[in-house]
């Protein structure tokens, strides 16, 4: 466990050793702050972050991949791949570790924006509830997004190839989901259950449902073991 | 030398790349299968914890309420096209039925998709199922409507020998004298409407069987509502023509100026009229007192694009057919009101899922309700509107299928209140009055009016539930009380009748005036004091033309004033709303031509108001003495809001459906019969009626100031401690 | 320690490594010694476990770097070409950092980086950046962090390159210091480093390995044919009749004579014995006092036998038709 945190540690120091750290969370806060400045923050309207949260799902498609991209290809460009995978580590130990760290400075990128919550909270009497809910949404999404971009991370040792091939998968989901209308009932509804964007409209409705719980954590867990199984294979290859 | 580790048949490195390789594949396979293992057992056995303050999303209390008294076995059976809903919207009323059938063991949920072929053939059976367990009445009411059909060839050679009698009789002495001229201009019309009208009524017979011929939709129900609508109108007017006839030729017929002979050929002309007459008006009535199953309604909410169908078994505890037939309910709720579309922002359209539990909810508390009220309309025309209400039908299929049936008294024609005692034997139901406002501009219609405003007066006063809708009357302006509301005063509530709405909106060619209001959200006062039927509308659109000022006045002395609470209220934002003492000439402008007028009422005089806000729409609560329930009255001052021209109006397409301009008018008819019925638990709160915290106003300048703050500030902020962090780190 | 046992590695078509075995035992510093792209930093890769060979395997301290790769990597401290470090880390942070990844606890870690830091002297540059540091610094960071852990085995790609002359001298006291405990195997393509400092040497060239033994080993078999040279009057024209002379010296194989520059009495004469020929000085100088008329007419003013170098050694077994070598038991070496 020591290990994974240390690697998690470190991990997570990088990014904001570096002004790309910085400038991703300012980035995101600027756009973020501009929904909610038009787009919550409208008087004689409902005080509600909903459409806060409704638009990042479509933030997090574009950030979440930006975020992960580097993991990996960052070590392999600098060499340091070598240290790591020649120290006595378990795969599983760095993945874990890599992943820790990405999504630490996910909250980082979050923390933030809270201020927004606390600002409409002076406004007006607000529903804590749904809020939390909203964030955790956001969280869960979030990981699951970083999970794939691990993987991809993983397999190509170009960051935009990485970056670009997680975007353009989870667009192509939504894509998908948009139109399963057409598919048979049953197709259809397994693409509904697939569709990450469709449980997070829950959470930011304001219910916590534990089976959109349960599949972005598996869903996370999944991505996560591919990416060590990915990675041991180099051993045997 | 060897290696100390390789065991004595060394594998080859094919060999073992291969055994690696399934290692690696089999435990992705097992993580895999765990991983979906885990979230479909997620999905089954879930917890949805709702932490919104307001538990906006479980079952509500009232829903709780009314599903823990249901004592019978209900189901609801959701039939459509689910293809063409959003799955958003579907999801979240999937989410309620499945929390209904939870909640209740009484409750069983079926869904029939339409769209499938088999789904079809589930849809045609389920019809044909609740067609058979109305198949005694139905088949009553075909018969009847059949009869009157078959009457119409009866009526139409009458007519037809109508009309050659009165040709003969001209030839008995009018004809060719001038002094008869005009009796044998008379008959000689008469003769010709007589022919007409017999055309008219063979035609109708063909239309009315047609109409039998047909289904409604895809029940086998033949379509007797518009085969009694395409008899009704016909047979009236051939009542009507007879009677005129009749009281003419009588006339005539007992003169002394008529010869003889004329006389003897009027006198059987007029009494066939009589008979005609007679029988006209009996298949009128049995028109008018056609009691339509429910069924009837419900297919035709259906056969546009689907919907619910509640329905409700008998009691155990029902063994005669008269009360079993009584018990069995069913309603249905249309899929543009279960499942509306969602407009832009979705924040901003009303929480489909909350609406939905709503909607089902008050359906299955109507099929529970073993008194529907009645709703009497009271209006001062001279002619009956008839029971099909023509000009408000959206209103009447409605309310039908609450079970709430409405009743016409014409009081210009008919003193006393008319009897109920066929719709309500056991004579428990509720009765509400629906106040129309006629038009008084003539001798006549003054007189009219002054016999509805006394005896909505006179309602009032006996304290009766009433809805009382106003148009906007001159009398005040030439000093005199307007009857219509002069009653309210007793109990200091003051309609101002003499000073109608206006806005204005300008433009740098023109400013255009209109006294119609579409309100996108009603306002009231904050959700923990809003009445029942102000929730019912919040965030639903409501029209009102013409609408009238409601004030609170201090009561006269010894009268016990009556609470009024605003249920609608205009706001006067934009300064460019005011309530305008010269309005007539402006009324008398026809609607299409009003932006042409050239210089339109402005808020000029100083006898306009132009200081808002204004209550148009208010529920008045006073306690009478030796009254048990306070009287309750609600007065929404506009006219004709509840009409069809106004109510069913559509809107602008969403999504592929067409769904109402103003929503809210229906709904508020529901709420304000339900509320004064005393059946305040029936009345379904709009879905954002729930306590839902508004952003308080902020004066534009500093919104501007936050909002940059906001925007750049925090990500300022960021790269701020980015630097100072490197800074400092060296 | 080390058992690599026909060691293959093939890179799509291009083939890496053929058939390299070798043995490392305990306590023994071993230098794989090869021109660029010999394949050196190949089979430091496959011995560390970062990637598998084509055939054959590979077992450190008893454990397949395979099979039980975990194990292997446990005992092994590796710095890595170009030592790549976290260049914005600080040097405490980075030691921390690896002391965690190789799982020492608290106390552990503390205990660890202050011997490390102590043997390495990397006293004075704790707080800063690795980025900042020169290479040497750089290269006893790496070298202070394979050791966190006090590895049996210690493999380092390239140690020295890049290092001034002080430099040098420093990282070779530190691995000879570190030797008295652990065994070493570094990689390197200069060859005097290779000598100084280590006990044993592999050369490898293209790809198979060419030489396996000790120094002293691998130049015993070049000494077995080290020429003779000397320097005699044999006055102008003299060298056929020099050559013929010593040509008749038994186990003599072949001679070349040379007049010297700038003095043209005198001749250079390089003498090949055969291999398994005895010290032939004696014989030589006899001969050509004999050949002199024994009135001293062939002076001879200098007469040597050539020592064979490492680096002669060496181009002959990289040179171009040089081929694999069999290794024998125990890294002797074989007959060339």
């Amino acid at each position: 466990m020591s290990r994974v945190w240390a690697i998690a540690k470190r991990e997570y120091a990088s990014f904001f050793r570096t002004p790309l750290g910085w400038v991703v969370i300012a980035l995101f806060l600027l756009l973020a702050g501009s929904v909610f400045a038009w787009g919550v923050l409208r008087p004689g309207e409902a005080a509600t972050l909903r459409p806060f949260f409704n638009i990042w799902w479509g933030l997090l498609m574009v950030v979440a991949p930006a975020i992960s991209m580097r993991l990996f290809s960052e070590d392999l460009r600098t060499g340091t791949i070598e240290p790591l995978l020649t120290a006595p580590v378990t795969e599983a130990a760095v993945v874990a570790g890599k992943y820790a760290g990405s999504v630490m400075f996910l909250a980082s990128m979050l923390v933030p924006s809270l201020v927004y919550a606390v600002v409409l909270g002076m406004l007006t009497e607000i529903d804590p509830g749904p809020i939390a809910a909203g964030y955790l949404g956001i969280l869960l999404l979030g990981m699951l997004y970083l999970a794939v971009g691990l993987l991809a991370s993983a397999l190509t040792s170009s960051q935009t190839l990485a970056f670009l091939a997680t975007l353009v998968g989870f667009m192509l989901l939504e894509v998908i989901t948009r139109t399963a209308t057409v598919l048979p009932e049953r197709v259809a509804d397994i693409v509904f259950a697939l569709s990450p964007n469709l449980r997070m409209a829950d959470f930011a409705r304001g219910i916590i449902d534990t089976a959109h719980i349960g599949f972005f954590l598996a869903g996370s867990f999944l991505f996560l073991a591919v990416t060590a199984v990915v990675l041991q294979s180099r051993r045997w290859r | 030398m060897s290696t100390p580790s390789s065991p004595t048949t060394a594998p080859t490195p094919m060999q073992r790349r291969i055994r690696y390789a399934a290692r690696a594949a089999a435990l992705l396979l097992a993580i895999t299968a765990t991983c979906v293992f885990v979230g479909v057992l997620t999905s089954r056995l879930h917890a949805r914890i709702d932490v919104t303050a307001t538990r906006e999303h479980r079952l509500s209390e009232r829903t709780r309420a009314l599903l823990d008294r249901l004592d019978r076995p209900h189901e609801i059976v959701l039939a459509g096209n689910f293809r063409m809903l959003d799955p958003v919207s579907r999801q979240r009323s999937e989410d309620v039925l499945t929390a209904l059938a939870e909640a209740s063991k009484h409750l069983r949920i079926t869904r029939i998709d339409t769209g499938s072929e088999r789904g079809l053939a589930q849809y045609d059976a389920m019809l044909d199922r609740c067609v058979r367990q109305f198949e005694g009445p139905l088949e009553k009411v075909v018969t009847q409507v059949q009869g009157v059909v078959d009457s119409l060839a009866s009526r139409a050679a009458e007519m037809g020998e109508l009309a050659e009698l009165l040709e003969h009789a001209r030839t008995q002495g009018t004809a060719g004298d001038p002094a008869m001229q005009l009796l044998d201009d008379y008959l000689r019309t008469r003769a010709g409407m007589a022919r007409t009208l017999a055309e008219d009524l063979r035609t109708t017979a063909e239309q009315a069987r047609e109409a039998l011929g047909r289904t409604v939709g895809r029940a086998p129900i033949p379509a007797v509502d518009e085969a009694a609508r395409i008899l009704r109108d016909p047979l009236v007017r051939t009542a009507d023509d007879a009677a005129a006839l009749h009281r003419d030729l009588s006339g005539s017929a007992s003169s002394d100026r008529t010869p003889a002979r004329l006389r003897d050929a009027l006198r059987p002309i007029a009494d066939a009229a009589l008979l005609i007459r007679d029988q006209a008006a009996r298949a009128v009535a049995v028109l008018e007192t056609l009691r339509t199953p429910p069924i009837l309604s419900a297919a035709r909410a259906l056969e546009r694009s689907g919907g619910a169908v509640v329905m409700a078994e008998p009691r155990e505890t029902d063994v005669d057919a008269a009360s079993r037939a009584r018990s069995r309910g069913l309603t249905a709720i249309d899929f543009d009101a279960l499942f509306p579309a969602v407009g832009a922002g979705e924040d901003r359209a009303a929480d489909q899922r909350v609406r939905a539990e709503e909607l089902l909810g008050t359906a299955l508390a109507a099929l529970n309700n073993p008194d529907p009220p009645i709703l009497v309309v009271v209006h001062g025309e001279s002619v009956k509107i008839g029971p099909e209400f023509a000009y408000f039908r959206a209103l009447r299929s409605r309310l039908a299928l609450r079970g709430i049936d409405m009743v016409e008294w014409a009081t210009a024609l008919e003193p006393e209140a008319p009897v109920l005692t066929n719709l309500d034997p056991s004579g428990k139901r509720p009765v509400v009055y629906l106040g129309v406002p006629t038009g008084a501009g003539s001798p006549e219609g003054a007189v009219r009016m002054s016999k509805l405003a006394a005896t909505l007066a006179r309602l009032w006063n006996d304290g009766k539930p009433l809805l009382l809708t106003v148009n906007p009357s001159t009398l005040p302006t030439i000093g005199e009380k307007d009857p219509m509301v002069e009653f309210l005063a007793a109990a200091g509530v003051v309609v101002d009748t003499a000073r109608p709405l206006l806005q204005q909106f300008r433009s740098p060619q023109s400013t255009i005036v209109t006294p119609d209001f579409l309100l996108p959200d009603p306002g009231g006062p904050q959700p923990a004091e809003r009445h029942p039927i102000a929730g019912t509308i919040t965030g639903l659109p409501t029209y009102f033309m013409w609408p009238l000022p409601i004030r609170s006045a201090p009561a006269p002395e010894g009268k016990a004033a009556a609470t009024v609470t605003p249920l609608i209220v205009v706001q006067n934002e934009g300064r460019n709303v005011w309530a305008e003492s010269e309005w007539l000439q402006f009324r008398q402008v026809p609607a299409n031509q009003r932006s042409l007028v050239r210089n339109p009422p402005a808020p000029d005089s100083a006898r306009d108001d132009t200081t808002g806000p204004w209550t148009i729409a208010a529920a008045v609560e006073r306690r009478l003495p030796g009254a048990a329930a306070p009287h309750r009255t609600v007065i929404v001052a506009s006219h004709a809001w509840f009409f069809d021209a106004i109510a069913a109006t559509p809107g602008d397409r969403v999504d592929g459906r067409t769904p109402l301009l103003a929503p809210g008018n229906l709904e508020l008819v529901e709420a304000c019969v339900s509320w004064l019925a005393g059946q305040d638990e029936l009345i379904a709160p709009s879905a954002t009626a729930r306590a839902v915290p508004l952003v308080p106003p902020i004066a534009p300048g500093n919104l501007l100031v936050v909002r940059w703050l906001l925007v750049l500030g925090l990500p300022a902020l960021v790269l701020a401690v980015g630097v100072a962090w490197r800074f400092i780190r060296g | 320690m080390i058992q690599a046992a026909h060691v293959s590695k093939w890179y799509g078509p291009v083939r890496a490594l053929h058939e390299v075995s070798f043995e490392v035992p305990k306590g023994q510093i071993v230098g794989l010694l090869g021109p660029n792209g010999a394949g050196k930093t190949t089979t430091i890769r496959i011995t560390t476990g970062f990637f598998p060979p084509t055939s054959g395997s590979v077992s450190v301290c008893g454990h397949d770097t395979v099979a039980a790769s975990l194990e292997a990597r446990s005992c092994i401290g590796y710095l890595p070409d170009a030592v790549p470090l976290y260049t914005e880390m600080a040097v405490e942070g980075y030691l921390d950092y690896r002391a965690r990844l190789y799982g020492l606890s608290r106390g552990e870690r503390k205990r660890a980086i202050a011997r490390v830091v102590e043997r390495c002297t990397l006293g004075d540059v704790l707080r800063r950046r690795t980025g900042q540091l020169s290479k040497g610094y750089r290269q006893r960071v790496g070298l202070a962090a394979a050791m966190l852990h006090d590895p049996a085995v210690l493999i380092l790609d390239e140690p020295v390159s890049g290092l001034d002359p002080t430099q040098i001298l420093e990282v070779r006291r530190l691995i000879r210091e570190l030797a008295h405990d652990k065994t070493v195997l570094l990689s390197s393509h200069i060859l005097s480093e290779v000598e100084a400092t280590c006990d044993r040497v592999i050369i490898i060239a293209g790809g198979t390995v060419r030489a396996d033994g000790t120094p002293e080993a691998l130049l015993e078999s070049l000494a077995a044919d080290a020429p003779y040279v000397a320097e005699v009057r044999a006055g102008e024209g003299g060298g056929e009749r020099l050559a013929a002379v010593l040509r008749a010296v038994s186990g003599v194989a072949g001679v070349e004579t040379t007049p010297v520059a700038g003095e043209p009495a005198w001749t250079r004469c390089v003498v090949t014995p055969h291999a398994t020929a005895p010290d032939l000085r004696e014989a030589i100088a006899t001969a050509l006092h004999r050949a002199g008329g024994g009135d001293g007419g062939l002076m001879v003013r200098e007469l040597r036998r050539e020592r064979p170098t490492l680096e002669q050694f060496f181009l002959r077994v990289t040179g171009p038709g040089a081929g694999a070598r069999a290794p024998g038991p125990r890294g002797e070496g074989g007959a060339a």
